[in-house]
């Protein structure tokens, strides 16, 4: 199976290079526009305060006590980029894990291979982990270099570290929810779809926030990763990390059980 | 090695294959034919575990093909090739050999597989033609010397020489106690290759034999041209006839004596006969 894994992961090395440079990129612009400036620091201040706060609640998960360079980095960059895109992207890739034996032909080769269901998909889930601590990395290693080239060092903390080590259950949610999806939706639907439903559930958390229908925001999975809240005062709580990691398992667990019985029309 | 046990698998409404029955026994040389659609690669999908029958089973050397867990180890031994697959992209032709056999935990033959389909492994597989892509996908499903071959449409893209040295290839492996289980379009290449032949006919079994009673099994075949045009029918219980333009008429026969006496009343202007080829077999089944 770990064989499988790392040549699994070798089809996954692209993506690697191709996401940490563009996370370093959306990095380098985010801590540039905050710098070292605190006029500028005052002026965006100013400027966010006359947001609509769904506006605030729909990009900085949440609307921050005071914007410091944490908030203003979960605003611009970890929000949407890391909790909403790459989580629709990990989300669309764990369902190919699945469909794209079918959509793309590589079924005859990889099922006639002497590894159960359950096993390959498992291989395949460790090697798209691997794929997300790799992005965890690179996204935490560009956010210290920018901040110290940039001397934005409230940038480089625990605070940070904490937000990064948070969101891999988050992420691998993602993932497993995108192959659970790859067993039930048929193949042409379940990367999009799977997708689309990483950015609902993200859409649905922030705009229940504080409202009447805050009760269905506990029903998303990003209400688990707080992200504004541990970015600006670097708390975790341990119910959030469980939540997302029982959700990992249980989606896990299904997808292999599905995936078991599943016709492969290959 | 493999047992198929009143196999049945509809797609909703629509008819995959419906209560197949047969055995392939070890050492033997199996071919599975019949028109597009007919449910050949639906029995192989069963056969390999990649679906589950609607009713009915399949026994995959002792082990049941619904059987994931077991039929992982079992494709071990076993050397797959589908008629209509892809490589994982981005990668050389050394990379997925190298990745795969690794996989399957070996590849003892990988030299001599290569010896008779050289490829240059060194292009990524995208670069690949039909051809060279079979031929890659030949060497995985061979290299790692398996028992049991099942292979759909192997000759597929190959060039006559290719596909020469496969035919040979795969007679000298059931030589040396392997068994194959394969479906093809092309009847020459199964007459030369197969022990036993199973035709099926919309999802059916029509005809499960050894080649030479197969081959038999009509009689032979008898072109005759007549002095003059005459009414077939009167042939009708000493012969079939297979088709007839003017005064020329194909025939399938066993009692030629008879025949004989009563084409000779009317004349006979040439005559050939000769035993049928798994073609005319196999067409005369499928007019039917």
């Amino acid at each position: 199976m770990l064989n499988y894994a790392r040549f699994d992961f070798r089809l996954r090395r692209r993506a690697l290079l191709g996401w940490s440079l563009v996370l370093s990129v959306i990095i380098a612009l985010t801590v540039w526009s905050w710098g070292e400036e605190e006029e500028l620091q005052r002026l965006y201040e100013e400027l966010f305060k006359q947001f609509p706060e769904e506006l605030m609640k729909l990009f900085g998960k949440g609307v921050p006590e005071v914007l410091g360079a944490e908030a203003f980095y979960v605003l611009n960059y970890f929000a949407w980029i890391y909790i909403v895109i790459l989580g629709a992207y990990l989300a669309f890739v764990g369902a190919g894990a699945v469909v794209d034996d079918l959509l793309e032909r590589t079924g005859p080769l990889n099922l006639s291979l002497p590894l159960s269901r359950r096993d390959l998909l498992l291989a395949r889930f460790l090697s798209i982990a691997v794929l997300v601590l790799g992005l965890t990395v690179a996204s935490l290693l560009a956010t210290f270099l920018f901040a110290a080239l940039m001397g934005v060092e409230e940038l480089i903390g625990r605070n940070i570290v904490l937000l990064h080590l948070h969101a891999i259950p988050y992420l691998l949610l993602c993932v497993s929810v995108g192959m659970l999806l790859g067993t039930v939706l048929p193949p042409a639907l379940a990367k999009p779809v799977s997708a689309g439903l990483v950015v609902l559930d993200y859409v649905m958390d922030t705009m229940s926030m504080g409202t009447a229908l805050e009760p269905l925001g506990y029903l998303t999975a990003s209400r688990y990763f707080p992200a504004l809240e541990i970015a600006t005062k670097g708390t975790v709580s341990a119910l959030d990390l469980g939540v997302l990691s029982a959700l990992v398992a249980i989606a896990l667990f299904l997808a292999m059980l599905i995936y078991e019985g599943k016709d492969m029309p290959i | 090695m493999i047992v198929a046990e009143g196999l049945t698998k509809f797609y909703g409404e629509r008819v995959g294959i419906v209560d197949i029955d047969f055995s392939v026994r070890k050492g033997e040389a199996f071919a599975y034919l019949g028109p597009n659609g007919a449910g050949k690669t639906t029995t192989v999908r069963l056969l390999m575990g990649f679906m589950r029958p609607t009713r009915g089973r399949a026994i995959v050397m002792g082990v049941d093909s619904r059987d994931d867990r077991k039929m992982a180890r079992v494709r071990e031994e076993i050397g797959y090739l589908a008629e209509d697959f892809s490589f994982p992209r981005g990668l050389k032709g050394k990379e997925i050999l190298g990745y795969y056999s690794r996989i399957r935990g070996g590849a003892g033959r990988a030299e001599e597989i290569l010896e008779l389909f050289p490829l240059d492994l060194n292009k990524k597989v995208e670069e690949y033609s039909k051809g060279m892509r079979q031929m890659l996908a030949l060497a995985l499903a061979l290299s790692h010397d398996p028992d049991l071959l099942i292979l759909d449409e192997p000759t597929t893209g190959l060039d006559p020489l290719m596909r020469d040295r496969l035919l040979n290839f795969l007679r000298e492996e059931v030589r040396r106690g392997k068994t194959v289980f394969f479906s093809s379009h092309v009847l020459s290449e199964v007459q030369r290759v197969a022990d036993r032949i199973c035709l099926i006919k919309e999802g059916r079994i029509v005809a499960l034999e050894d080649l030479p009673s197969l081959l038999s099994k009509l009689g032979k075949l008898v072109k005759v041209r007549l002095k003059e045009p005459l009414d077939v029918r009167r042939l009708e219980g000493v012969a079939r006839v297979l088709s007839q333009e003017g005064r020329e008429v194909v025939l399938a026969a066993d009692r030629y004596s008879e025949l004989l006496a009563l084409l000779a009343e009317h004349g006979v202007e040439d005559v050939e006969i000769r035993n049928m080829t798994l073609e005319e077999v196999f067409m005369h089944i499928y007019k039917r």
